[in-house]
């Protein structure tokens, strides 16, 4: 076989598309891969203008070809940048997904005994196998980036979930301990208050009584007897005892007092008691409780109420609410340096209550907003309150599936704002369902 | 008749093309310059009737030697040959008094045929 | 690789003349082809070592980059360096269709290296009689390319800026030859010498 003929075979074999365009642009040859799928064989092309064959891509076509035959070099366009160049259907058409044929383009002159560039011929490889891997590995790393944030997005969820979930644990455990504690506190204490008071009122008889003999024994003309008498109270230092004893009494009594003030509250936190639920108005909740709290309030603050018109009743625990605003309120006063002022705002927001008590006192520090509901905690000397309150209050919002929030801001005021969700019997039994199997299945 | 020629140009690669495509009947006496002062030196000294430049060099360089050059009388043919070959080049080249402009690398054929048109062949 | 892989003065002197002459030719061709008028340094000759190479890809603007191989008698990479600015106009000055997209100036890119390569390379191929093949060129990003292992010491380098008349578009073309290369090219160079 001479070259001639192989170098023929060569073409006519070859999988990719060659056709040669002389210096004004029209067709000297193109193989196969042209004809076949233009159905125009070479023949028939001989000698017209590429240009007009390929009309979308004439512009690119004549600057890629006129730089080829100024600068005799060969010029590339690549699938990525230019998909198409000749509108070729593509070469999968039963399985492919692709309508197009994705193609390489380079472009050679091709240089007679002269040096001079004679003609220049277009080459074009079907790239569409690679450009659909391409494309499909695209694909798939961004639906893996996609997998990928919601995946940090639900591992958020499931932290704070397990923090809630944490927190809740230790209130409940505490919960447990205090109720326990109280329990066992609550008799002793509530007998020595109890024998405090007989006490108190038996040491007022005994002091009346000892007054009486001091008087009759002052009667007899008896001097050794009121010499005796006044030895023995000399002695017995008995004039501060008797003045001692009815305040030694009555602290007594205070402190227990206080003792029984804090198993109660100590009992309120951890009580579950699931028949107070009614349908209530719970500004008249409000404005009882700052009836009882009007003498402490008055000296404190200016109280203002806005109370949005038509308010639906709530499905709640009045005696339990009424608590959580006794609380907010008394803090609210005591934050309070000298005369302030303390908002009370209630509005209907979607499907829930909304309940905003602000006050103009010294505000709360950011390190302790993370921390004041927490069982115990709280910035008042020893002695003063039980640190209990606010997460009392924690408590009993939580119980009506409510949210309790806090904003601050020092030497301007804070703001504890309640939203209570207008609920149904139903819907309470039900969540209490669904939170012992979501314990049991932890 | 020997004919004095100069050859400027910093690249002794250059210098060595020129030489050697010069055509033998020419019979050159030739001197060689690296810039334009060496080029405007031998031409004040008799040694350059035939003057052949590059335009880029240091020190002086080919279009600051033709500027000299129009200043005064002389009666050196100047060709200019330069691998920067824009037009804008050409024609400032020609303006400034030179009589050819050949691109480098240099066609022997080429340089025959400047010769024999402007009489020195 | 223990040849020597220096080159004499007069070679550079050599190498620097064919390099002038294929600038002058690639400004010419250029011209022809791109109504803005570009203006080509003269090529910058250095031996380079991998540290120094790495230079070359910390820019201090945006720049494009694109490597394009070439083999035959001499064998190596150019390195194509493109400003981000600028290209907007000879995209327009290139008829590309506008608005130019972003695949539009990476085909810009790859164009402008392909021609720039071409250019300077065919100088070398008719002054020295030396056969070269261009491949294609490709788009890289160094700051995502794995650090090679580069297992050469020494790189001969020439290095052409290229600028348009007024625009800030500042372009380097840099080939480079491995050090077998050089040894055949100081072959070359003595033959034109001699």
């Amino acid at each position: 076989m001479n070259q001639h003929h192989l170098f023929e075979h060569v073409v006519t074999q070859l999988s990719i598309g060659a056709c040669i365009v002389d210096p004004d642009l029209n067709i000297v040859f193109w193989n196969h891969f042209f004809a076949d799928r233009l159905q125009l064989q070479s023949t028939e092309v001989q000698g017209k203008s590429i240009l007009e064959l390929f009309p979308e891509q004439a512009g690119f076509l004549k600057r890629k070809l006129q730089s080829v035959f100024v600068l005799k070099n060969a010029s590339y366009s690549y699938w990525e940048q230019r998909p198409v160049v000749f509108q070729f259907k593509s070469s999968r058409p039963i399985t492919g997904e692709e309508c197009q044929m994705f193609q390489n383009v380079e472009i050679y002159p091709i240089v007679d005994e002269e040096q001079q560039v004679s003609c220049a011929c277009i080459t074009v490889h079907d790239m569409t196998v690679t450009a659909s891997y391409h494309q499909e590995l695209t694909r798939l790393t961004q639906k893996l980036e996609e997998e990928k944030a919601q995946q940090q997005q639900l591992i958020r969820r499931l932290e704070e979930a397990q923090n809630q979930l944490l927190q809740s644990e230790k209130m409940a455990a505490i919960g447990q301990l205090a109720a326990g504690v109280a329990h066992e506190i609550n008799n002793p204490v509530g007998f020595i208050f109890s024998n405090l008071q007989t006490l108190q009122e038996y040491l007022q008889k005994m002091g009346k009584y000892i007054d009486l003999l001091g008087k009759i024994i002052d009667k007899v003309p008896q001097n050794t007897l009121h010499a005796m008498k006044a030895d023995y109270v000399q002695r017995n230092q008995l004039e501060m005892v008797l003045a001692d004893c009815p305040e030694l009494v009555a602290e007594s009594l205070e402190g227990a007092d206080r003792v029984m003030a804090i198993v109660k509250s100590l009992k309120e936190f951890s009580h579950v008691d699931s028949t107070d639920w009614q349908e209530a108005d719970i500004t008249q909740g409000i404005e009882s409780t700052l009836r009882i709290l009007s003498n402490e309030l008055k000296y404190k603050a200016e109280v203002v109420r806005h109370y949005a018109p038509n308010l639906p009743h709530l499905y709640c625990q009045p005696m339990q609410l009424n608590q959580v605003f006794m609380n907010l309120l008394v803090n609210a006063a005591q934050a309070i340096e000298t005369f302030g002022k303390i908002e009370v705002k209630v509005q209907e927001v979607e499907n829930a209550l909304e309940v905003k008590i602000q006050d103009s006192g010294s505000g709360i520090a950011p390190e302790h907003l993370k921390r004041i509901f927490e069982p115990f905690f709280t910035t008042k000397p020893v002695g003063q309150g039980t640190g209990l309150g606010l997460s009392l209050s924690y408590s009993i919002i939580h119980r009506h599936q409510g949210q309790i929030k806090v904003t601050s801001e020092l030497g301007k005021g804070t703001c504890f704002t309640l939203i209570l969700p207008l609920l149904t019997a139903e819907m309470l039994t039900d969540a209490e369902n669904s939170a012992k199997t979501d314990v049991s299945s932890v | 008749m020997s004919i004095p020629v100069t050859i400027t140009d910093d690249s002794m690669l250059s210098r060595k093309n020129i030489r050697k495509a010069l055509p033998p009947e020419l019979n050159a006496e030739i001197t060689e310059a690296c810039n334009g002062q060496e080029a405007l030196a031998a031409v004040y000294s008799g040694k350059a009737e035939l003057l052949f430049l590059d335009l880029q060099m240091p020190i002086m360089d080919g279009f600051e030697v033709l500027a000299e050059l129009q200043k005064r009388e002389h009666n050196t043919v100047v060709i200019v040959i330069s691998a920067d070959i824009q037009p804008k080049a050409v024609e400032r080249v020609l303006a400034l008094g030179a009589l050819r402009f050949l691109q480098k690398p240099l066609n022997q054929q080429q340089l025959h045929q400047v010769l024999l048109e402007v009489g020195l062949l | 690789m223990n040849a020597d892989v220096t080159i004499s003065e007069l070679q550079r002197d050599a190498l620097q003349e064919v390099m002038n002459i294929s600038m002058g030719q690639a400004a010419n061709a250029l011209a022809q082809l791109i109504d803005i008028r570009v203006i080509l340094s003269i090529p910058k000759i250095t031996m380079t070592t991998p540290e120094g190479l790495h230079t070359l890809y910390c820019p201090e603007s945006p720049h494009y980059f694109a490597r394009q191989s070439f083999m035959g008698d001499l064998r190596g990479e150019v390195i194509s360096i493109i400003s981000h600015d600028g290209c907007a106009q000879l995209g327009e000055s290139m008829e590309y269709d506008q608005p130019m997209t972003a695949n539009s100036y990476d085909e810009l890119v790859l164009e402008l290296t392909n021609i720039l390569a071409g250019a300077c390379l065919k100088g070398m191929v008719e002054q020295m009689s030396t056969r070269l093949h261009l491949a294609a060129p490709a788009l890289f990003n160094p700051q995502f390319q794995p650090k090679p292992d580069y297992n050469w010491q020494h790189s001969l380098t020439l290095e052409i800026c290229f600028s348009i008349e007024n625009a800030s578009f500042n372009s380097r073309v840099v080939i480079c030859l491995d050090e077998e290369s050089i040894l055949v090219l100081k072959t070359r160079l003595d033959t034109l010498l001699n």
